[in-house]
């Protein structure tokens, strides 16, 4: 198909689709550069206004095309309306910048931030007329390159990518470029890959491949031109990332292992790209964003010096401990702001041990006091259930707190008075390279009854409850502990036509379990199945840095009910992942 | 309102104003009331997909020094792609719209388009089924635009905005592929020019010719 009769047909359809503007491109910031040897297509597999929002995809775009000679361009996953007539219209997936088919790129880039989108891998490789086993590929057709968190157990998607990327991609990006410049010939290329410490290819065996860690986060400076997404991003702000890595040590969390070490940004730095990027995105928000920013050691210094420059900028710290301190950072950075959100993830003390979050019942109700205290309205506290050795005391802990929660809001607010405790529950999913990688989830039926009982003893005025739909929850835990075989599982639900997982509306329940059923499993069995620590995990040719040795400690440390400390203040505790220059390395002492 | 960024609904494009003119480094005034919202508006909102060589925007930017000559420059400069700023100057009195001259170009040849032009202006009515989220309308789309034209191979119609409502193009392109033999197809969309006139303006007919 000619270029310009794609694009008369590509308009063609988009007259037709909800919200075109997902795939019209042109927003500000956007780099066009037609005229690049080397083209990657990166590709978010969720909707436009999920994918735009993601930072780190922002951040290899910026790359790519400011400091190597190719272009990046973007995809998102085409919402089924426009996926169904682009199969009808015959119209392959386009790149938002040019419009040009990605399957004449010379690499499609997937950046995987969860599993409930691995179907949408399969639906954008598809979509872009490439074949969907690697195997199959040949001369002509781009590499398939998947990253991001998710990647750390490639196994599901093994098939269909012929290389993982494992951690951070600053560096290794330019690498791969490099690489693509220098032959046209895809053998060669793959070759070449291959060389590459950080890159798993499937089609070589297991191997033992490495996480790589960025260890210039903290001089490097930030990007600062983001594309400005259209109206429809869930986030819609300028952010910074102000740190990397998170040392808490909590049990359940996959970034806390794969992002280590601790990598702060100067504050010059934070303060610089933050300025710079709200100049030239015409934003009115600023978010210092990091896995937990009120733990980052210029914090305070960083919000004084921005407020200083603007002082009625809106800006947001996501992701805080729960403490008076990062109460009183947020209301000084961001006075308009009316809601603040606490994650003490578990309500009793014992769960707070096994889980490793080092926060007291004391520094809870603190928080909660200094937070309506400062005169927000709106509480959001996160909680987890189906955590392993849970009891009903951990959920009744929810109930007792999201009440002293609202007590405490009364005195402060009146017993009348307008303010909402919003208590969220979400359900455990064990995440491999973590210290709960062994254990299973709780069984759905389980959970069902844990949540039947938030509805009913969490009712009231002024209190609100959110909890996660249990079967997008037991999909998730089913297939991102998964083997090659969960691959054809995967192959076969998305041939029953399963995409958009994560969208209740678009969710496929049974295309997911008869597919499952085929491969001789069970959806629910696969997601509460508890691995033997002897046995082999199928992620265990992925070196994270982080030993297997330390988890498996970690998770023994979680059944005699003991926190660990964090490393940053409490000393090292051997995890392995400090190697040469990279270390914890924090702005201020 | 070019190429590709005719997709973008009324929403998107305000917001895409209003960044646009913070990067230009305007701050853009507020409205009174508990929720203060910018003070910014497009004159007449255009279908998704419409391209539109006329639009109207007005916005109060705070401060009073504003030369308009300025604004211009500073906006062309941090608009995006297809968004282009023509003019620019101080607000006049208020206006209402009356409404607006559109080019539906088809792909049909030139005289099958010429000859459902005159047939759609012979006729006496010309209804069209408008369905919205509150339900399906009957529309008469001639007593909106009584008159179009065939030039250059497109048509060109202008739409009246009356007391009692309007008709959408692509409503009135449908009415002119319904008047065609073989049909017209579908319709690129241009609006041409937005009409105004003082405010009060508004009728409630327009004559036919
Ligand atoms: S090696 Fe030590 S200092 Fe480095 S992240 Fe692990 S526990 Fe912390």
């Amino acid at each position: 198909m000619e270029q310009h009769d794609l694009q008369a047909r590509i308009e063609d359809l988009l007259g037709s689709v909800e919200k075109p503007s997902r795939y019209i491109g042109g927003e500000v910031n956007e780099a066009v550069k037609p005229d690049a040897g080397v083209r990657v297509a990166l590709a978010y597999p969720d909707a436009y206004e999920v994918g735009i929002s993601n930072q780190a995809l922002q951040i290899l775009y910026g790359l790519v095309n400011d400091r190597t000679a190719a272009a990046a361009e973007r995809v998102y996953c085409p919402w089924p309306d426009m996926a169904d007539a682009m199969r009808r219209e015959g119209v392959p997936l386009f790149t938002l910048e040019t419009w040009r088919p990605v399957r004449d790129c010379d690499l499609l880039g997937v950046t995987l931030q969860a599993e409930l989108t691995y179907s949408n891998v399969l639906e954008l490789i598809d979509l872009a007329g490439i074949p969907l086993h690697a195997a199959a590929r040949g001369q002509g057709d781009p590499i398939v390159l998947a990253g991001g968190p998710s990647a750390s157990n490639p196994m599901p998607l093994a098939r269909f990518v012929d290389a993982f990327f494992m951690g951070e991609a600053e560096e290794g990006m330019e690498r791969i470029v490099a690489i693509l410049e220098a032959t046209p010939d895809r053998a060669e290329r793959l070759r070449r890959l291959a060389e590459l410490p950080f890159l798993y290819l499937p089609e070589r065996g297991e191997e033992p491949v490495e996480r790589a860690i960025f260890a210039d986060f903290a001089i490097d400076t930030a990007p600062t031109r983001p594309v400005v997404p259209y109206a429809s991003a869930i986030f819609s702000r300028a952010s910074v990332e102000v740190m990397r890595g998170c040392t808490r040590g909590c049990r359940f969390c996959h970034a806390g292992t794969w992002y280590r070490p601790v990598r702060e940004r100067p504050v010059e730095d934070v303060v610089r790209a933050g300025l710079e990027q709200l100049g030239c995105t015409g934003y009115d928000e600023l978010s210092l964003t990091s896995l937990a920013t009120s733990d980052y050691s210029g914090v305070e210094r960083a919000i004084r010096e921005i407020k200083a420059a603007k002082p009625d900028l809106h800006l947001s710290l996501p992701s805080n401990r729960v403490d008076t301190g990062p109460v009183a950072l947020s209301a000084a950075a961001n006075s308009r702001q009316r809601s603040i959100t606490l994650a003490p993830e578990a309500a009793t003390q014992r769960m707070r041990d096994i889980i490793c979050k080092t926060i007291t019942d004391e520094m809870i109700e603190r928080a909660i006091d200094a937070a309506f205290g400062a005169g927000y309205t709106s509480l959001k506290m996160y909680f987890m259930i189906g955590l392993p050795l849970e009891t009903f005391e951990e959920v009744q802990g929810i109930v007792d707190l999201g009440f002293r929660a609202r007590e405490i809001g009364r005195r402060h607010h009146g017993d009348n008075g307008r303010f909402t405790v919003h208590v969220s529950a979400s359900n455990f999913v064990p995440k491999p390279h973590t210290p709960f990688q062994w254990d299973g989830m709780a069984p759905p039926e389980q959970l069902r009854v844990k949540q039947d009982y938030l509805r009913r003893a969490l009712r009231g005025r002024q209190l609100k409850l959110s909890l996660h739909d249990v079967r997008t929850s037991m999909l998730e835990g089913a297939i991102g502990r998964g083997d090659a075989i969960t691959g054809d599982v995967l192959e076969a639900a998305w041939r029953a036509g399963a995409r958009f997982d994560a969208w209740t509306e678009h969710h496929r329940e049974d295309a997911w379990r008869d597919a499952f059923r085929a491969a001789g499993r069970d959806l629910e069995a696969e997601a509460t199945r508890e691995r033997d620590p002897l046995d082999p995990l199928p992620w265990d040719h992925v070196r994270s840095g982080v030993s297997k040795e330390f988890l498996l400690d970690e998770w023994y440390r979680s059944r005699a009910e003991r926190a660990t400390g964090d490393c940053r203040w409490d000393g090292c505790t051997d995890c392995g992942a400090c190697v040469g220059p990279v270390r914890n390395r924090l702005v201020e002492a | 309102m070019r190429e590709r960024a005719r997709f973008l609904s009324h929403l998107e494009m305000v917001d895409v104003l209003l960044a646009a003119l913070r990067r230009a480094g305007f701050e853009v005034a507020l409205s009174q009331g508990m929720r203060p919202k910018p003070v910014i508006s497009l004159a007449l909102a255009r279908g998704v997909g419409v391209a539109s060589e006329d639009e109207h925007l007005s916005v109060e930017l705070v401060g009073d020094d504003h030369d308009p000559a300025d604004v211009l420059a500073r906006l062309v400069a941090t608009c995006p792609r297809g968004v282009v700023p023509l003019t620019c100057a101080p607000a006049g009195p208020k206006a209402d719209v009356t409404g607006a001259t559109y080019r539906l170009a088809f792909a049909a040849p030139a005289a099958a388009v010429e000859a459902a032009c005159a047939s759609y202006r012979g006729a006496d009515e010309l209804v069209v089924e408008r369905s919205s989220p509150k339900g399906r309308r009957r529309i008469d789309v001639r007593r909106f635009a009584p008159d179009p034209v065939c030039e250059d191979g497109a048509v060109h119609v202008r739409i009246a905005i009356l007391e009692d409502g309007s008709a959408k193009p692509d409503e009135v392109a449908r009415a002119l592929d319904q008047r065609a033999d073989g049909g017209l197809g579908r319709a690129a969309i241009t609006r041409l020019a937005v009409h105004t006139a003082p405010r009060g303006a508004r009728v409630g007919a327009v004559e036919t010719p």
